[in-house]
């Protein structure tokens, strides 16, 4: 039995211990796990970030990328009463730039596509149905124009539509956590104790 | 308390015990289950298969430990497809846990297979900036990459000449989880570019998927365990995926079980109530 694999089924298993109720196991493991992504995510960012986009090029005579380096450097001031509004200035450029990006994306892929998608011909159930449940569910969700019989009818229809979709979701989500445990289980059965071939 | 109202009330740890001892018995003592491949899994491999050997194959790790369960088998069976079709494995990651264990699961798998890194697969990162970095990436690969995860300069990888951007992808798999993932990719580079994305995602995830199959932007998903497991049926081995099939059908047997025994009881104490 690996030492390594016994210190991740203790972990595992002290994870597990929120079952019975919150405790201090349970609080140091979580704490571990936290500090541990932290630890990777930076080390990662800075090797593969850090270095070779900002600093590296920076050395070689890229001197405009003073402007990040400053900008990034400036959110640091957040830690500071006195100049915390000062990080202001990079978070207006990362949410305006994110902002910028992300519309364009949805504009073009969440939109125009998925509207033109929906423009097909009626000639098989599943267009029809796709069709009806796009307009109903749309319908449910108007709601700056006056309610007539017709509106009430898609509207109620849109809801069916809707909850069907919910218990999809619901269905996935139990799927996804059983799997998560099984994953668990095998580790432990398996890589730990053995029991599993 | 009657036993219809116990049926309603019972102890969140027996739930707990109970599921672990239904999940553990089909992996201890496995059980093999008849397993049927979804047409969204079915075009995930079309899609592969239909590539010409020497194809770059871009595979973005776009998730974290925890769904390793689900995350860990898909990726070991696309990658085992796509090394076994000699396509250039191109790995990148837009979560950082993914990409390393990733890592971990390919150089196995290569070891396996006889193929080498910087010829026939390369790992450029995680990088973090989700939309920023496809962005990046769809618009000059070589500034936003001048090195791979091992800091060896991409003009030295034989597997990354000709590789300038993402135009030069022929097709995207993105493994993920959550967001940035699937939906950025698509969003991203399959429509601002044109390159065809597939995806391999948590079951949590599936459903969001579904207007991006019905509209063609993802040519095909892998979705969940299951999905693994029919993928690794398609390649040809069986997996983790396929060892926790069985424990899987155990496991909604018994969800469903306490659904309807506590609607039972909901409805017989409900009857009791009115009368």
């Amino acid at each position: 039995m690996k030492f390594g694999i016994t210190v991740a089924a203790l972990l595992n298993l002290g994870l597990w211990s929120f079952l019975i109720g919150d405790n201090r196991v349970f609080r140091l493991v979580q704490s571990l796990y936290v500090g541990a992504a932290v630890a990777h995510t930076f080390v990662l960012a800075y090797r593969n970030t850090l270095i070779p986009n900002l600093w590296q090029p920076f050395t070689e005579g890229k001197y405009v990328l003073i402007v990040p380096m400053v900008l990034g450097l400036a959110l640091f001031t957040r830690v500071t009463k006195k100049y915390s509004h000062i990080s202001k200035i990079p978070m207006t450029f990362i949410v305006g730039v994110g902002a910028a990006l992300a519309i364009r994306g949805a504009l073009l892929s969440d939109l125009a596509t998925q509207v033109a998608s929906v423009m097909v011909a009626l000639n098989t159930v599943d267009n029809i149905v796709m069709l009806i449940g796009t307009l109903c569910t749309l319908v449910y969700f108007t709601f700056t124009i006056k309610p007539t019989p017709v509106t009430r009818t898609m509207s109620y229809i849109g809801r069916y539509f809707m909850m069907a979709a919910f218990g999809a979701a619901f269905g996935n989500t139990v799927m996804a956590r059983m799997s998560l445990l099984i994953g668990r289980l095998q580790f432990l059965w398996g890589d730990w104790l053995g029991i599993i071939k | 308390m009657s036993f219809f109202e116990r049926l309603q009330s019972i102890p969140r740890i027996t739930i707990y015990v109970l599921v672990i001892i239904v999940l553990s018995i089909p992996l201890i003592f496995p059980i093999s289950l008849p397993l049927q491949v979804a047409p969204m899994t079915q075009a995930v491999y079309d899609a592969i298969e239909a590539l010409e050997p020497g194809s770059i194959f871009m595979l973005s790790t776009d998730w974290e430990a925890s769904t390793e369960a689900e995350s860990g088998p898909q990726t070991e069976a696309i990658v085992r497809h796509v090394l076994g079709r000699d396509l250039k494995l191109i790995i990148v990651g837009l979560w950082p846990q993914g990409n390393s264990a990733t890592q971990q699961i390919v150089e196995r798998i290569a070891s396996e297979m006889g193929k080498t890194y910087g010829v026939d697969w390369v790992n450029l990162g995680y990088k973090p900036g989700g939309e920023v970095v496809l962005a990046s990436l769809a618009a000059n690969l070589r500034e936003l990459y001048s090195s791979d995860v091992k800091g060896t300069p991409l003009d030295q990888l034989e597997i990354c000449r000709g590789l300038t951007s993402a135009k030069d992808v022929d097709l995207v798999c993105s493994v993920s989880w959550g967001d940035p993932g699937h939906i950025t990719w698509v969003k991203m580079v399959q429509t601002q570019v044109g390159v065809p994305v597939v995806a391999a995602v948590t079951a949590v995830s599936l459903p969001e998927c579904a207007p991006y199959l019905q509209s063609g932007q993802l040519l095909g998903v892998v979705g969940g365990l299951g999905g693994a497991a029919q993928y690794e049926k398609l390649v040809g081995y069986a997996g983790k995926a396929t060892a926790g099939m069985g424990a899987q059908s155990f496991g909604h047997i018994l969800v469903l079980t306490l659904v309807v025994l506590g609607n039972i009881g909901y409805l017989a104490t409900r009857k009791s109530k009115e009368g």
